[in-house]
């Protein structure tokens, strides 16, 4: 039934339970916002390689390499890799580092452990983390709307003096 | 203005915490000092928060993250141990120019917090820094709270009451006697209750075996 839809010489796709609604890829033709399922009840190990976004609702061991598309890994997800995307979305289970040219996003409820490195994050209150994240082309390090940067070409801090701990000498100042 | 000893009671702490933003001197001197170094590595041990993530990388150029009160919660929920909680600080010897405390000794028992701080010291590099908060005032913070970081190093206390974590008070000289592998730099007390402190591990390396009995 599949092959009819999509045609012998087409590359498979894995898609399981799909809503009529979504815009699903069949074909490997030029995708236009087109998006590949995996579905909740499908395990797949391997290297997955593609021009088209994908959403992992089932389970996933391996690689992903979608260097120009998005990557979700829904709330039933549970995925063990390297992935290399445009965006990530996590709102399921990921171990494995995340290479993205933009934005990773990280929802409510997400468990994530691995590493990060993307042009920008976003961490949603609730999620449990435990990564290590680098962004790629700060544009202005130390620079914050909210707080003024650190003088530039200030001398290195010199190491602390070290002082003995004396009980009874309380050394707190008040602000 | 130095007070004369760490058990002194403080006078109009009772505030509500979302109304005791505070000027965070402690933090600002730490974020300054690790801006020095081009290749900073930070680690956070305290709550997941969004914002304070994207804060802290435009002033280091990593930032690992570990949310220990994740495991504290999940220990209490499931009501049985779930191994001890520096099992969970796994991080490789001298990875970290900078380490955060939010106010996890707040929430721990001595002997983890021992272990705690021998993991940090471990995984800290030589002169690397250590910032810890204390929230021991159980009136003015009956409840763990997170810190939001405003303008100008402000910290915001956001309570969390459905952690529903066991306070843990410990006084300043125990902190300090807790924190004796690194030097201590600087601590501050402030109206709302909140005490900070800034430690560095020294030049050279090992725990002296002073120090071990120190912290026992």
């Amino acid at each position: 039934m599949l092959n009819k839809r999509r045609g012998l010489d087409k590359e498979p796709t894995f898609s399981s339970d799909i809503p009529k609604e979504e815009n699903v890829s069949y074909s490997s033709s030029p995708p236009v916002d087109r998006k590949t399922i995996i579905g909740e009840h499908i395990s797949i190990e391997g290297n997955i390689h593609g021009k088209e976004s994908l959403i992992i609702e089932g389970a996933m061991k391996g690689k992903i390499e979608l260097e120009k598309n998005q990557i979700t890994v829904g709330t039933k997800g549970r995925v063990e890799a390297e992935i290399h995307a445009d965006n990530v979305t996590i709102s399921g289970r990921l171990t494995g580092n995340i290479k993205a040219l933009g934005k990773v996003s990280i929802t409510k409820g997400a468990n994530f452990t691995g590493e990060i490195k993307a042009r920008s994050i976003s961490v949603e209150d609730g999620a449990y983390l435990k990564a290590a994240i680098e962004l790629e082309q700060e544009p202005q390090k130390g620079i914050s709307p909210d707080v003024k940067p650190p003088s530039q070409g200030v001398k290195p801090v010199p190491p602390f003096e070290k002082k003995p701990v004396i009980p009874g000498a309380d050394p707190i100042k008040k602000n | 203005m130095t007070l004369s000893t760490a058990d002194q009671p403080l006078k109009n702490s009772i505030v509500k915490p979302e109304e005791s933003g505070y000027k965070s001197n402690v933090l600002q001197m730490f974020l300054e000092g690790l801006h020095q170094n081009d290749r900073s590595h930070l680690l956070d041990l305290g709550l997941i928060s969004g914002d304070n993530i994207n804060f802290f990388l435009r002033w280091v150029n990593k930032l690992s993250v570990c949310d220990m009160f994740y495991y504290l919660k999940r220990e209490r929920r499931r009501r049985r141990p779930t191994g001890p909680l520096e099992q969970h600080f796994d991080f490789p010897p001298l990875a970290f120019d900078g380490i955060l405390l939010w106010n996890l000794f707040d929430y721990v028992d001595n002997q983890t917090a021992v272990k705690l701080v021998q993991r940090c010291h471990k995984s800290i590099k030589p002169g690397g820094r250590v910032m810890v908060i204390a929230q021991g005032d159980p009136i003015a913070f009956p409840v763990l709270s997170t810190f939001a970081i405003g303008e100008n190093f402000r910290l915001y206390p956001h309570p969390q009451p459905h952690m529903n974590l066991p306070l843990q008070r410990r006084q300043n000289r125990e902190i300090l006697t807790l924190l004796t592998p690194f030097n201590f730099a600087k601590s501050f007390l402030y109206r709302n209750g909140v005490k900070e402190y800034l430690f560095q591990r020294d030049e050279d390396s090992p725990i002296s075996e002073e120090s071990k009995d120190r912290m026992k």
